[in-house]
């Protein structure tokens, strides 16, 4: 055999062996391409903003309009499923599963899902909680001024409580944790915590955030009165009427929010809500990165309908209900009434689109209740598609919320007094609106009925009516009271108050032998 | 379950080709010119003087044949005295003699080696079969390819034992068949996907064109696959492709049309006015409001229609199911000179799909030179091209299904009025899914997916016995995926000209996505052979290293207003509303390896093999995995104490034992990460972005790892004619890598960590059978495969919505509330335990398994039937003359599939219901096994029947005929006179039967949700040419 021709070849596969293994030094040594290293961050202002961004964009979740499902899960511009499950809307809808919440079929046992609002709002919520856990933990390591580091700290403190709130709201006792979980045994056994401890822990969240926020007009981040108003929202919701007022007096002190002087109708609708005195927080959205459903999800699919309840609300521009209002006229009974009835809701023979070939019918469009929603609803994107992308924010909280808390604070705390009517008439005589003062000399649980009725119709399709519902410990005797389209009464036992907690999380508890963690009552 | 419309639709198409048929066989059976004038006799011995009875006696060139008597003798008419004689028999070589003018001939057989001798493709080399002592399955191509289908995956399907394979559906150039190497090995992201490696570099087998397929080899057990190490733990298929033969050039032609339809489809009410009754009734039951109900005035125009287009019937199954004609060519060019050998392949593949929309065309190039540079060294590459281009509505073949079921039978997918608008509903109430035709004809996305592996060799033999090998090689994807999405108008059926659409088509947005995906992967290897013999002592010793880099990318762009649906490029869409996306990710492997056989007289027979793997996957203390393994084998048979046994050809015992890793667990696990893509705008100029930790991470975490025990024999029987193998084994993965389970309140998603463990074990079986009677040679055979899975440590319970996670059981068991019947009458409700969602008669009672008196979360049982019992096949195929039977069946035992909504469930988004539905229960008729009529997803009454319970849990265990084949052979002088040196023809059918009790549709399915519709399988009627030139 000759031995000497293989050498060349050898050196060829010396040569490529070589280029194989030797082309890269760290040749083991990968990281991520398209994500931020855990290791690295948080060392600069800009890592900050990027994770205080992060906790911010909770807000929209199920915001991108793709598909009804993805947007109807009631979270920022989907928030008026909430209404349908109040006496003011019905909705079939399975989005969020709303429509099987509001006649009751709420099953903790069967309803594992934690797709549907019976879970999500949970999930959703914790992983927010999670983000501004970790956000508040590690902030201290970018190097910042005490000034601006407040700021921060507040913000996040702020959506923190934003969403135990909500919590509280839905699920009554929650777990509870203002650091980050990780995934030890004491991290998973965790027990639900007193309401009452978790109201408490929030409010001190909002008071920091109070005391380091920006004392401005809404821009974006939250701000002073933000906190202020969300303060006195909560404390309302537990009954704590005097510090309730106290603090809706402060933000009227403070002068730094009007009511709007430029319709009612432009609150709900760009660019009217841009730079708008009124609106103290809501949920933004920038088409096309950042879409809402609105417009596709309430004006087309017909997914919230107006019930006539909510109509029959309204009252005449005298002021009176339409019972016994002598201008009210059952053969047009939308002529003469409240402004603010066809600026929220569309009644037939109403445009929906720009001309008359829109004119809605409740037969034609199948929609059994009679009316659908125009609030917030842009009427020059109709008709709508599923391509259709919303710019306009969701409302979360704005000024004449702050006047009609501090009249609610202020009834129950000391009585119908001056302050009380001055406040709710500022409402109502909004421009454009200018509904009558209320008539003097009210009783205070007069003056309960009327604040509550210029609620339902202010903040009408809001996503407020079924929260208010439950402070006013309504929802027990007036939802089961609602006839539905198709002709059933609505269930709600008392222990539906309370939302159960997903099973899935039941069955986790039990399976670490979590036996703080319980199901809330009567879902067992 | 097949509606009768099949029938003539396929008639319709099988006509032209019976036709051809009945010409072809007319030319070739028709009478030749032969005058028969003398005979030739002769007798038939074997090497050893044993006359031999059942010799095949052929005229070479002529259907003249005939057989041996018991004496070995045969008389044989030949009219040429210059012909030649060919003589065949079962377990010896064929022979060949020339007359030269005798009439009386004495033939001596040689013995056919047996196949022992067969060289097996194995981990980085080569092994004589008898050598063998790993738990390994082979199948030829040959043999793959008396089947016919475009990814050469589906060909596996009970070929190699110990492999399980499921093709999910029917979806041309998307059947996304699942591959399980005794059984399901981990739960983990790793996946339980076997390794693939085409001509010694990882690789696709769905690439190839299965015509270029020689050979697939199947290694199940640790010993066989350790040398593939970390890759390794859910077993290796080593696919071989056709390398060219020296010889003279050859060129050959493969041609096959297949009448593809579903094989089943659910049998639905599509009369108008039953549909529009039921859907009453239906309303009724769950309390829907009248005003959104037919009118009986609206039923009535149905009923009394004189125009029935205006009010028609429609079956939109037949809008959507059609029967189509797949066609494949492959042309081969193969050869060799002077050392350098070379084979070519060209294939085609045109796959129109059932169901309308969906369409595939695949292009494949297979190229592979071996040149022999001189005695010491070799050199050679295989290249594979294949460009697939594959068109689908973008939603997917499940999507378009059940929007289909979602069309009621009240109105035609267009407007009468000739304006080609698209209908959404007859009547405002409805509310259906899209438009599955407007779909078909709009909005269809594509995917053009262009692929390469190759790879080059070089072999030097360095010293007589010692060869060093290196060999480079890579995989190239490219995927450009367009997705445009109209804007589709869908109008009422009775639309005026002037209305406007009652709503868009919903194809999840509009505008164009253009995506492009790639990844490039090279690998390289270099090893070193010594091959040694010693008297009886033969050693062949195997190290080398090897390094492996993967970088995939992608980029995505889109606008989303277009001025028509003319113009698909992102250029023509409008610059206003425009984003991108792009991202890259990558990994890289090192590996040593190395492998020790030693045998003794080829009778004690000993292999070790070991593989120590570096991944970028892991933290760098824990980056290092040693994966060694050993067996043993005992080839009984060559005892001589056996030797007296005639009619046991071979006994062989096999052990083995060994480790496997996995490390497909994403790319960067143990890294903490911010993850963007949280972005938020906090004014209406600039969307500020944003970043969130989204998930724990565990920065300890190591490889995965698989242990396999094997035990298994080989048994020739009755002079080899009946072959027997058996393997038993016992396969423990643990440190599997999976995220804990951890409470939602915690807020990020769980870590993955090394914790769980699962057990497979099962045994494997199959045995093949060939001998002749007469004239007719005959094979018969079956294997079966039985596994048990079990999971022995996950940590905390996890429970899905049908499913739960539990120590103890197979993984991922069902966990559903029993069906107990349906309520009867009210005092039935009262009197029975409280069941969920307030249940009235009709509706559907649940076990209180726990006595609690109420139907709540401690009732859900844990029911068998995720996995299958076992899995079977059976073959058998005979020849007689000219003429080729064959069939194949293929079964699988003890599945259960949870199936609901669209076409399980009635009026979900007013699908049609099952003709079943006619005999749901109503207060008259007491039905125990359909409750009330009801419209799915509203009220209470669906939230009872949609609750997770056993029935909705089917038997989908099946029996089927996979494929029947008859084929025919021109003799060669006919083939001659068409220029070629053979011609085949031949019919098969592939799923011509099914025996199952699963009900309406196919039961052969992947349960990626719980949906009934899924793409049914295709059942085809199949016509091939084989020529040879």
């Amino acid at each position: 055999m000759n031995f000497k021709q293989p050498i060349r070849y050898i050196f060829l596969l010396v040569a490529i062996t070589g280029i194989g293994l030797a082309c890269q030094k760290n040749f083991l040594d990968k990281n991520p391409l398209d994500q931020l290293s855990g290791a690295t961050f948080w060392k600069t202002q800009g890592d900050a903003d990027l994770a205080l961004t992060g906790c911010y964009s909770f807000f929209t979740r199920g915001s991108n309009a793709t598909g009804v499902t993805a947007a109807g899960s009631g979270w920022g511009g989907g928030s008026m499923f909430w209404d349908a499950i109040s006496d003011n809307a019905y909705t079939t809808s399975s989005g969020g599963n709303f429509g099987g919440i509001s006649t009751g079929a709420i099953e903790a046992a069967t309803d594992t899902s934690i797709t549907n609002m019976l879970g999500n709002a949970y999930v959703t919520s914790y992983k927010a909680i999670a983000a501004c856990n970790n956000f508040l933990d590690n902030i201290g390591r970018v190097p910042l001024d005490a000034a601006t580091m407040n700021k921060y700290i507040g913000e996040a403190r702020f959506l923190r409580a934003w969403y135990y709130f909500l919590l509280t709201q839905l699920y009554g006792d929650v777990v509870l944790t203002l650091h980050p979980l990780t995934n030890d045994r004491s991290s998973a056994t965790l027990p639900r915590t007193a309401k009452k401890i978790v109201v408490d822990s929030l409010l001190a969240d909002l008071d920091f955030a109070a005391a380091n926020l920006p004392n401005t007009a809404y821009a974006g981040h939250a701000v002073r009165g933000a906190a202020l108003g969300y303060k006195a929202r909560v404390l309302l919701a537990n009954y704590r009427w005097q510090e309730a007022a106290a603090v809706a007096q402060t933000v009227m002190t403070e002068n730094k929010f009007s009511i709007s002087t430029g319709g009612y109708r432009n609150l709900f609708l760009k660019p009217g809500q841009n730079a708008n005195p009124e609106i103290m927080f809501s949920v933004r959205y920038q088409p096309p990165n950042l879409a809402s459903p609105q417009d596709w999800l309430f004006s087309y699919t017909n997914s919230v309908q107006v019930l006539k309840y909510l109509v029959d609300e309204y009252d005449c521009i005298d002021g009176q209900p339409i019972t016994t209002s002598p201008l009210y006229n059952a053969a047009s009974p939308y002529d003469n009434r409240d402004p603010r009835l066809k600026l929220s809701i569309i009644i037939p023979g109403a445009w929906r689109g720009t001309t008359a070939a829109t004119a809605f019918n409740p037969v034609t469009h199948a929609v059994p209740s009679g009316f659908l929603p125009r609030k917030g609803i842009d009427s020059t994107r109709f008709p709508t598609t599923y391509a259709t992308q919303s710019d306009q924010d969701w409302v979360f909280l704005r000024y004449a919320d702050i006047l009609l808390m501090y009249a609610e604070a202020q009834n129950e705390a000391v009585g119908p007094d001056n302050s009380v009517y001055t406040a709710i008439n500022s409402v109502r005589a909004r421009a454009g609106i200018s509904m009558p003062a209320l008539p003097a000399g009210l009783t205070q649980a007069d003056m309960r009925t009327r604040i509550q009725h210029e609620r339902r119709i202010e903040f009408a399709l809001e996503g407020q009516r079924f929260f208010e519902l439950k402070r006013w410990r309504l929802d027990r005797t007036v939802i089961p009271a609602v006839r539905d389209p198709n002709n059933s009464f609505r269930t709600f036992p008392l222990r539906d108050t309370l939302w159960p907690v997903p099973q899935s999380e039941m069955d986790i508890a039990n399976s670490y032998g979590n036996t703080g963690y319980k199901q809330t009552p009567g879902y067992n | 379950m097949e509606s009768s419309g099949y029938s003539t639709i396929a008639g319709k198409h099988l006509r032209p080709l019976l036709l051809i048929i009945a010409l072809l066989v007319q030319i070739l059976f028709s009478p030749h010119l032969y005058a028969q004038s003398s005979t030739v006799t002769g007798t038939v011995k074997d090497a050893k003087g044993v006359p031999q009875q059942g010799v095949s006696v052929n005229v070479k060139g002529s259907t003249v044949n005939t057989a041996t008597d018991a004496a070995g003798k045969f008389t044989i008419p030949v009219a040429d005295p210059q012909a030649t004689l060919v003589f065949s028999h079962v377990g010896f070589l064929s022979f060949e003699e020339k007359l030269a003018g005798r009439k009386i001939l004495d033939i001596t057989l040689n013995e056919k080696p047996s196949d022992l001798n067969e060289v097996v493709v194995i981990g980085y080399g080569t092994q004589k079969k008898a050598d063998l002592t790993g738990a390994i399955a082979t199948v030829s191509g040959a043999d793959l390819n008396k089947r016919v289908a475009t990814d050469p995956t589906q060909l596996l399907q009970g070929k190699l034992p110990g492999l399980s394979l499921t093709q999910a559906s029917g979806e041309a150039g998307n059947e996304n068949s699942v591959l399980r190497v005794r059984g399901l090995g981990t739960y983990s992201s790793a996946g339980s996907t076997p390794l693939v490696i085409v001509d010694g570099i990882p690789g696709s087998l769905t690439a190839l064109d299965p015509q270029n397929i020689a050979s697939v080899t199947l290694l199940k057990d640790a010993a066989s696959a350790s040398i593939y190490g970390t890759r390794a733990a859910n077993g290796v298929i080593l696919v071989t492709t056709k390398q060219g033969v020296n010889g003279k050039f050859q060129l050959s032609y493969d041609y096959n049309i297949g009448i593809t339809r579903p094989t089943s489809l659910p049998d639905l009410v599509y009369n108008s006015v039953q549909y529009m009754q039921l859907y009453n009734q239906a309303a009724a039951n769950s309390g829907t409001p009248v005003s959104l109900r037919f009118t009986q005035a609206q039923i009535d125009a149905y009923a009394n229609a004189t125009d029935k287009s205006l009010y028609p019937n429609v079956n939109w199954l037949d809008l959507v199911m059609r029967t189509v004609n797949t066609q494949t060519h492959h042309l081969g060019l193969t050869g060799g000179r002077n050392g350098t050998t070379y084979n070519l392949g060209l294939g085609y593949v045109d796959q129109p799909d059932i169901m309308i929309g969906f369409s595939y065309k695949k292009y494949n190039l297979q190229f592979n030179l071996n040149s022999k540079v001189n005695d010491a060294v070799t050199f050679g590459t295989s290249l594979t091209f294949n460009y697939g281009k594959r068109v689908y509505p973008r939603q997917g073949s499940q999507d378009q299904f059940l929007s289909t079921l979602s069309q009621s039978p009240l109105y035609g997918p267009r407007l009468l009025d000739g304006s080609g608008r698209y209908t959404f509903a007859a009547y405002p109430f409805q509310t259906p899914n899209k438009n599955p035709v407007a779909i078909a004809e709009n909005a269809l996305a594509s995917n053009n997916d262009f692929y390469m592996q190759g790879n080059i060799f070089v072999a030097v033999k360095i010293l007589k016995d010692l060869e060093w090998r290196t060999s480079g090689g890579f995989n190239f994807d490219f995927q450009k995926i367009y997705d445009y999405k109209p804007v589709i108008n869908q109008y009422y059926w009775n639309a005026a000209p002037t209305d406007l659409p009652v709503r868009t088509l919903d194809v999840g947005g509009q505008g164009l996505t253009v995506t492009d995906n790639s990844y490039i992967y090279p690998v390289v290897y270099s090893q070193l052979t010594w091959n040694k013999e010693i008297g009886v002592h033969h050693f062949k010793v195997l190290g080398g290293t090897q390094a492996e880099y993967n970088k995939a990318q992608s980029l995505s762009a889109s606008r989303t207003t277009y001025p028509s649906n003319n113009v698909q490029e992102i250029n023509a869409g409008g610059a206003g509303a425009q984003s991108n996306t792009g991202t890259a990710s990558e990994w890289s492997l090192l590996s040593f390896y190395g492998r020790l056989n030693y045998d003794y007289d080829e009778k004690y027979l000993l292999e070790a093999n070991a593989r120590y793997d570096a991944s970028s996957r892991f933290p760098p203390n824990n980056r290092w995995g040693l994966f060694p393994s050993v067996s043993v084998g005992w080839v009984a048979s060559k005892e001589h104490f056996l030797d007296k046994i005639s009619w046991l050809g071979n006994l062989k015992f096999r052990a083995s034992f060994g480790t496997l890793g996995n490390q497909n667990i994403g790319n960067y696990p143990y890294q903490s990460v911010y993850n963007t893509g949280y972005a938020y705008p906090y004014t209406d100029a600039a969307l500020s972005s944003g970043a969130i930790q989204t998930s724990l991470v565990d920065t300890h975490i190591k490889w995965e790892t698989t242990r396999v025990f094997d035990l298994g024999a080989d048994i020739g029987l009755l002079n080899n004619k009946l072959n027997v193998t058996f393997d038993w084994y016992n396969k423990l993965t643990y440190d599997i890598l999976s995220g804990q389970v951890l409470p939602s309140y915690v807020g990020l998603a769980a870590p993955i960590i090394n914790n769980g463990r699962m057990r497979n074990t099962g045994i494997e079986l199959s045995a093949q059978y060939s001998d002749n009677i007469g004239k007719v040679h005959y094979s018969v055979g079956g294997n079966i495969q039985a596994n048990k899975n079990t999971l022995l440590k996950f940590g905390t319970t996890s429970i899905g919505a049908t499913t739960i996670i539990k120590e103890g059981q197979p993984y991922g068991s069902f966990y559903l509330y029993e069906f107990a019947g349906i309520f009867q009458s009210a005092a039935e409700v009262t009197a029975s335990p409280t069941q969920p969602y307030t249940p009235v008669p009709g509706t559907f009672k649940f076990r209180d398994e726990d006595n609690s008196k109420v139907i709540d979360a401690g009732d859900r049982v844990i029911v068998p039937g995720i996995f299958p019992k076992f899995d079977y096949s059976f073959n058998a195929s005979a020849s007689y003359k000219e003429f080729d039977l064959s069939f194949f069946l293929y079964g699988s035992q003890g599945q259960k599939q949870y199936v609901n909504g669209w076409g399980m469930q009635p009026f979900n988004q007013g699908s049609v219901p099952t003709k079943d539905w006619l005999n749901a229960w109503t207060p008259q008729n007491q039905s125990t096994t359909l409750p009330l009529i009801y419209i799915t997803g509203t009220g209470n009454v669906s939230s009872n029947l949609s609750t997770v319970s056993t029935y909705y849990l089917r038997d989908a265990s099946f029996l089927r005929l996979k494929n029947l084949q008859l084929g025919y052979t021109v003799p060669a002088h006919i083939a001659k006179h068409l220029a070629m040196s053979s011609l085949r023809v031949y019919f098969a059918g592939d799923n011509l039967l099914t025996f199952s009790k699963f009900p309406g549709l196919d039961p052969e399915r992947i349960a990626t949700n719980t949906r009934y519709v899924t793409h049914p399988q295709n059942r085809v009627f199949s016509f091939g040419v084989k020529a040879v030139f």
